[in-house]
């Protein structure tokens, strides 16, 4: 992509319209990746000084676009990054392979980085993002789909409603077939292949990653704003709790910490005998949480336990009561592992799950 | 003593090796048959020991942190204008020694210059009054070093302005009411004064602690609340307390060492083998984590002391080595955090069950050896030296 040395991008919008008006005379390669996050940064600055701290170099600066760099398996991967500094949301694209490259670059950055989160995509957001495209393209397909049935959850299944199970389906009857598997073995969609009529056709998944096959950046663009949307409550009560030193005493001498939870609310409730299937898979290898102490008190519905994350040992204390999760920062905190603590909930525990 | 006589319940483990060495081939074949028979039969028992253990610990340990809790920076706190001031009041004197007791936490009222201290209880024997009784110990070593505590406070602190708190899990508390009313009716107080000793009720369903309806603390704000149950629902912070001087060694390793040094290891690029612990490191663990209300050179003793036991511990069951005398090294399989975590907990569970049911079984055996040979009182075994 060509883009004027001394151009400068101040908004998304600007960053939109040069994507499409790229689109005519430039054919989208196949396989682009725009990959959503959110962050806690405060501002650009300290984006980059971020990136720049995880190996990252900053080939040009366009305003707040950058096309940034970094080694993987001895060659150069680029992306293009925006700040959206309106909600603090990295973009990256990238024409890189999303098998090998992306995941030795951008996702190893973010899985270290305690600032920056993938733009988890709950089941439910994911259905409700299908329902609000076919409400608009009624003659959309789904050309594509994996969906999952979790072991605690509530949702209803015409065929053994007891069994945990996973979906892949690929054909052009796909809309039709993701209703059918909803009703009658209970799954919510994980990662769904769209055709719009008007020529766009995309893949998104659950971890905020959208594979633009063809046409049109607007409705990717969409559809970002809407997930973000339903993701700023929940880091804005990331950005609620806390981990601070409380200091008492005729002199301030003694010194105690204090932990600020923030919180999820579980509607459908957990049952006492939940709980082993809850220590199970945080450990699983989906999740990679290491759960280093618990307690359960029995009759009592009380589960505490300090977790670790495998992938950057951030540590957390959670107190569960029955219709509760509070999240407790230990050191600091860490906006990717909470969000991935929170999709666990919404998965594994409760597909209602919200924050409280 | 050289030449002591004892009695066959006197002997231990040591004794059924010192015999094992000195006895014939055929003698040894048949202690070492019954001694393994015994041990599998006490495995069973040493690994549901081991479990009480490590859950009581932590349950002991919740219940101090939740009352903790109540007084981090809520409402509780702030219309009773009682704080959390530190973790283990004087446990530098001696109260990890038997006999010595000394309580969990200490609330203070800085405008009226009064203390809460508190003692949490989980597990509650058939005789609550031996519970009370302790209290009634930690309350004597309160009341003989209050100069010293009014130096590290820094107010001259009056004994009529203490008052003692015993805190319990709801389903507890009809024993310790129950000794508490039979000890009241008693006129003599020889064993323990239940009016010192203020009983507080915890409801883990609703995280809800209540002072019990007989009794009253000086402030009236506090009784109020306490008395309708606290629950401080939209305030909901906790004290980071993961754990003390008192806590399990076990359990301390695991916090300390695996879950802090261990996995800062792990990411840490310039580590080679994370599995190599520097020892300072542990001790800055600890150090961040044990809250105590001493001076810092008392403090950084007793954590060196915790250290220790918990560094001597692990090596008991083969859970670390000493490399050098700056640096431990984890012995397990594996690398990643969770198979690391795991296999230092079986291997814990393994070795520890396994010296048990080994102790016992040879102590059981050189008893019923003795027993059988018909001899009332003897020589203590080691005296003979090694033969």
């Amino acid at each position: 992509m060509h883009i004027d040395e001394r151009r400068e991008f101040k908004d998304i919008q600007e960053f939109i319209e040069l994507l499409e008006s790229e689109k005519v005379g430039w054919q989208i390669p196949s396989k682009l990746q725009i990959i959503a996050t959110i962050s806690t940064h405060n501002n650009f600055n300290e984006f980059i000084d971020n990136l720049k701290q995880y190996g990252f170099i900053i080939e040009k600066e366009f305003g707040k676009l950058l096309l940034i760099s970094k080694m993987a398996h001895g060659e150069k991967i680029y992306f293009y990054s925006f700040f959206d500094d309106r909600n603090n949301v990295p973009l990256f694209l990238t024409v890189a392979r999303k098998t090998d490259d992306i995941p030795e670059t951008l996702f190893d950055y973010i899985r270290r980085s305690k600032d920056i989160s993938n733009l988890w995509i709950t089941p439910k957001v994911m259905k409700e993002l299908k329902d609000k495209l076919i409400d608009n393209y009624s003659n959309l397909m789904i050309t594509y789909f994996s969906a999952k049935r979790t072991p605690t959850t509530d949702i209803p299944a015409e065929y053994r409603p007891e069994v945990v199970r996973g979906i892949q389906y690929r054909g052009d009857d796909g809309k039709q077939a993701l209703d059918e598997m909803e009703f009658y073995y209970g799954v919510l969609p994980k990662i769904i292949e769209f055709r719009l009529p008007n020529g766009v056709a995309f893949k998104i998944d659950n971890k905020g990653i959208i594979t633009l096959i063809q046409g049109d950046f607007s409705n990717v663009f969409e559809i970002i704003e809407y997930v973000v949307g339903n993701m700023i409550k929940l880091r804005n009560a990331i950005g609620g709790s806390s981990y601070r030193i409380h200091r008492v005493g005729i002199n301030n001498q003694f010194s105690n910490v204090i932990q600020t939870p923030w919180s999820v609310l579980l509607p459908s409730g957990m049952k006492f005998g939940e709980i082993p299937i809850l220590r199970k898979f945080m450990e699983g290898e989906e999740w990679e949480f290491t759960l280093l102490e618990d307690l359960i008190l029995k009759d009592k519905m009380f589960f505490s336990a300090r977790l670790i994350d495998n992938n950057n040992c951030s540590v957390f204390d959670i107190i569960t009561t029955a219709n509760r999760v509070d999240i407790y920062p230990v050191e600091q905190i860490n906006i990717g592992t909470y969000m991935r603590f929170y999709e666990f909930l919404v998965e594994i525990v409760d597909p209602l799950a919200v924050v409280g | 003593m050289w030449g002591e006589i004892i009695k066959a319940s006197q002997l231990g483990p040591e004794d059924y090796d010192i015999y094992y060495k000195r006895s014939s081939n055929e003698t040894k074949q048949k202690l070492k048959k019954e001694k393994e028979k015994l041990k599998r039969y006490f495995e069973e028992f040493a690994r549901s020991e081991l479990y009480d253990q490590i859950e009581r610990d932590k349950k002991h340990h919740n219940l101090v942190r939740l009352c903790a809790k109540s007084f981090a920076n809520t409402e509780l706190s702030k219309e009773s204008g009682y704080e959390f001031y530190f973790a283990e009041p004087l446990i530098e004197f001696g109260s990890l020694s038997e006999g010595n007791n000394s309580f969990d936490l200490l609330l203070f009222n800085q405008t009226e210059q009064r203390g809460i201290f508190i003692e949490c209880k989980t597990s509650i024997p058939n005789r609550a009054q031996k519970v009370m009784i302790e209290v009634q110990r930690s309350i004597r070593l309160v009341e003989a070093q209050l100069d010293y505590l009014s130096n590290i406070i820094g107010v001259k602190l009056n004994k009529n302005k203490m008052e003692y708190v015993l805190c319990v899990y709801d389903k507890d508390s009809r024993s310790i009411i129950d000794t508490i009313l039979s000890q009241s009716k008693k006129s003599e107080k020889t064993k323990y004064d239940p009016k010192l000793i203020k009983l507080w009720i915890y409801h883990p369903r609703t995280q809800v602690i209540q002072l019990y309806k007989d009794h009253l603390h000086e402030n009236r704000n506090l009784t109020e609340m306490l008395i309708s149950g606290f629950s401080d629902t939209g305030f909901r912070s906790k004290f980071e307390l993961p754990y003390c001087i008192r806590t399990h060694p076990y359990r301390i390793l695991k916090l300390a060492i695996i879950g802090d040094c261990y996995a800062k290891n792990l990411h840490d690029n310039s580590i080679i083998d994370p599995k190599n612990i520097k020892i300072d490191k542990i001790f800055n663990a600890l150090e961040k984590n044990i809250f105590l209300g001493i001076d810092i050179e008392k403090r950084k003793e007793l954590i060196k002391d915790t250290l220790t036991q918990v560094l001597r511990y692990g090596e008991k069951y083969q859970l670390l080595e000493y490399v050098n005398d700056e640096e431990i090294r984890l012995i397990c399989i594996g690398k990643d955090l969770l198979i690391v975590s795991h296999n230092i907990q079986e291997k814990f569970c393994k070795n520890w069950v396994d010296q048990k049911s080994e102790n016992q079984a040879k102590e059981d055996v050189i008893k019923k050896y003795y027993k059988d040979k018909g001899i009332k009182g003897i020589m203590r075994l080691s005296d003979y030296g090694e033969l």
